[in-house]
């Protein structure tokens, strides 16, 4: 579980599909108006939480500020974390990233043209090199998107560029489909074609890619990205952000119109709806990756409708498909397949150390932190019974279970069903 | 389906809603006690839990009221008008109805689906807990088909009075205790001023909130089981009757007809 401090939500940059312009739009110019001390504070309230420092883009912060909060992330796990674009890092960051033992998570989607939907990040190619030469620790986020893998020249070009970053001892990352945004996110078939293509060339290059190992650990019961985990909107349980106020949210990416403050308690309505709402519409029912996907990511959803599965679904189940078909051919059983339950208990976090982080900042190297920390902070919250509401009104109450009962009878007899 | 539940979050700078929600059901459950004992209505049906069961009885008693206790349930999370049978030794609360006399309790009792082993007489139900004879009818129709029944020939944009606003009972706020036929129901309108006026004898600063609230602009979104209701201060979240196909949507008071 992950907390993102995010105490400046401009960028230097604008890129075009990034899920934050909503909110820029919404607050015409982000200041850096933040409240350090309240943010600090924040940070060391959930100090259980691995911490990245994000965005907007946090090398936007004064130098001083930067270090403050590199140094209180230093201070409280010895090492820190931050998603940047990269374009901005200098000699002088470098020097802090060292000093504090800092992950450098960089947004880029390759070189050259592979960018076009990222304006003025052309140098980050050359940052990249300059880091890793410097022995600062480097992964990527690219999101994958008509302008790197929308025809076969391109997915070459970046399959490409997967390898150089191999020989500069960057075997991993994650390659997110670009989202929300239909003038540059591929259509399903496109997204399929580019996704099985990157699939089979990650395994026959041994690259750990998300969200090829994410698909894995799914079919495994493994720890994995919190696509695949059964996702609270009004929770986000792996990711905590701390705004720059010092107020914490969800994870900002489930909400485009308003920014909710997180509800300290995980909730499996989702998971109740979907499972047992038929695929038609728009649930899960009956579908044989339930428990390795648990509908996907709820800010993708259909009709941007958290109570539906993700619009990207048939992306999931090819790669679900691909990678069993490979478990299948080498007799490794799949128990997960053919255990159909609800499953609230959800994932176990064995294993491959990334637990059940956020897909919004990438710290592959890391170790994994998994403490617990929503139910600390209080289980009130305004939640309460629904005690006398329902109008006084009483149908058979107690005698044939009206009420709660009616869903599955009446569903069809309703004007919309 | 999915499991009974009432979650609020508040948005930002709405952090005291969750607990305001809170004083505004305990306010109206004062009112319905209030509303039997001014002699607005002839019934009101409470629940005592049984630690309050001395305290509350000698309350009536001075207030010159009867409980008459029809049954005990179990707590739960869900609609008041299910019951969860009680196993010896778990906590309960006493189900019943409060009236002015003896008389009335035992034509409450008679019109009760729980104590004579029929169904529930609505009409003489609504008639004795101070309903329009309109919602009464509008119940009866509406409730068989869907038990959330809130103006179910409507969505889109609806204007109307915030004493007919059901919508957001589940959270603790509402005027009136049934369910208003139309958004623009005169006679829910004229019954809720009466609740109004009580309720401002109890707490007129609470008051003031509650109406604010339940005439800002919120929208009602029903769909495969939840509701999610969203307000300019939070967002609540409950089950409902589980619509399949598409969500069912009102946005409320957008032009407000006040």
């Amino acid at each position: 579980m992950s907390l993102l401090v995010k105490p400046y939500i401009g960028c230097n940059l604008k890129c075009s599909y990034c899920y934050e312009n909503s909110y820029r739009k919404k607050i015409e110019k982000p200041k850096l108006d933040y409240n350090l001390k309240a943010v600090l504070k924040k940070m060391e309230e959930y100090k259980n939480l691995e911490i990245t420092l994000h965005g907007g883009e946090i090398l936007c912060l004064p130098h001083k500020d930067l270090e403050t909060l590199l140094s209180k992330s230093y201070e409280i796990h010895k090492k820190s974390g931050i998603q940047t674009n990269a374009t901005l890092i200098d000699n002088k960051k470098i020097a802090l990233f060292k000093k504090y033992n800092t992950h450098v998570g960089i947004s880029w989607d390759g070189p050259g043209e592979l960018s076009k939907f990222r304006p003025g990040s052309q140098k980050v190619g050359k940052i990249i090199d300059k880091l890793v030469k410097e022995g600062v620790s480097v992964s990527l986020i690219m999101v994958i998107s008509k302008a790197n893998a929308g025809t076969k020249e391109l997915r070459k070009k970046l399959k490409s560029f997967l390898l150089d970053l191999e020989k500069k001892g960057i075997r991993g990352g994650r390659l997110n489909p670009c989202l929300c945004a239909p003038r540059y996110e591929l259509s399903m078939e496109k997204l399929k074609e580019a996704y099985l293509d990157l699939a089979d060339f990650c395994l026959k290059n041994n690259l750990k890619w998300s969200p090829f190992c994410d698909i894995v650990n799914g079919l495994k019961n493994k720890g994995r990205v919190c696509h695949f985990m059964g996702c609270d909107i009004f929770s986000t349980q792996s990711a905590t952000v701390v705004l720059g106020d010092g107020s914490v949210v969800n994870c900002m990416r489930v909400n485009q119109e308003y920014v909710p403050l997180r509800h300290p308690v995980q909730y499996q309505t989702r998971n109740e709806i979907l499972y047992e709402t038929p695929q038609k519409y728009g649930g899960c029912k009956d579908c044989k990756y339930w428990r390795a996907c648990y509908g996907g990511c709820p800010a993708a959803a259909f009709d941007n409708d958290w109570r539906n599965r993700t619009y990207i679904c048939e992306l999931w189940k090819c790669l679900f498909e691909f990678y069993e078909n490979i478990f299948n051919q080498l007799d490794i059983p799949l128990p997960v397949l053919n255990n159909n339950s609800r499953d609230e208990s959800r994932v176990c976090n064995e294993g491959v150390g990334h637990g059940d982080e956020h897909g919004d900042h990438d710290d592959a190297g890391k170790a994994g932190h998994g403490d617990e920390h929503g139910d600390e902070h209080g289980d009130e919250h305004g939640d309460h019974e629904h005690g006398d509401e329902h109008g006084d009104h009483d149908d058979n109450a107690g005698k044939d279970g009206h009420g709660d009962e009616h869903g599955d009878e009446h569903g069809d007899e309703h004007g919309d069903c | 389906m999915v499991k009974n539940f009432v979650r609020v979050i508040p948005k930002k700078g709405g952090e005291k809603w969750p607990s305001k929600l809170g004083e505004m059901s305990n306010l109206f459950g004062q009112a319905e006690y209030e509303m039997v004992k001014q002699g607005y209505r002839k019934a009101a049906i409470i629940h005592i839990d049984e630690h309050n069961y001395q305290q509350m009885t000698e309350k009536m008693n001075k207030d010159g009221l009867i409980f008459t206790p029809f049954l005990k349930s179990g707590h739960y999370e869900g609609f008041s008008h299910c019951h969860k049978e009680v196993k010896p030794g778990e906590p309960y609360y006493w189900y019943g109805c409060l009236t002015k006399t003896y008389k009335d309790a035992q034509e409450f009792k008679r019109a009760d689906g729980t104590v004579n082993g029929k169904n529930t007489d609505h009409k003489k139900y609504g008639e004795m807990l101070g309903y329009p004879e309109c919602c009464s009818s509008y119940f009866i129709k509406a409730f068989p088909k869907n038990y959330d029944p809130i103006w179910l020939e409507k969505q889109g944009e609806v204007s109307g009075y915030p004493e007919c606003n059901q919508m957001l009972r589940y959270f603790g706020a509402r005027i009136t205790s049934h369910f208003s036929c139309s958004s623009t129901c005169k006679k829910t309108r004229e019954i809720g001023q009466k609740w109004l006026s009580v309720m401002k004898g109890i707490d007129k600063k609470l008051t003031e909130e509650l109406y604010d609230l339940l005439n800002s602009p919120c929208t009602w979104n029903s769909y495969h089981g939840v509701v999610q209701v969203e307000t300019p201060y939070f967002i609540g979240l409950t089950h409902t009757f589980p619509l399949l196909k598409k969500p069912r949507i009102i946005n409320w008071n957008k032009k407000r007809i006040i």
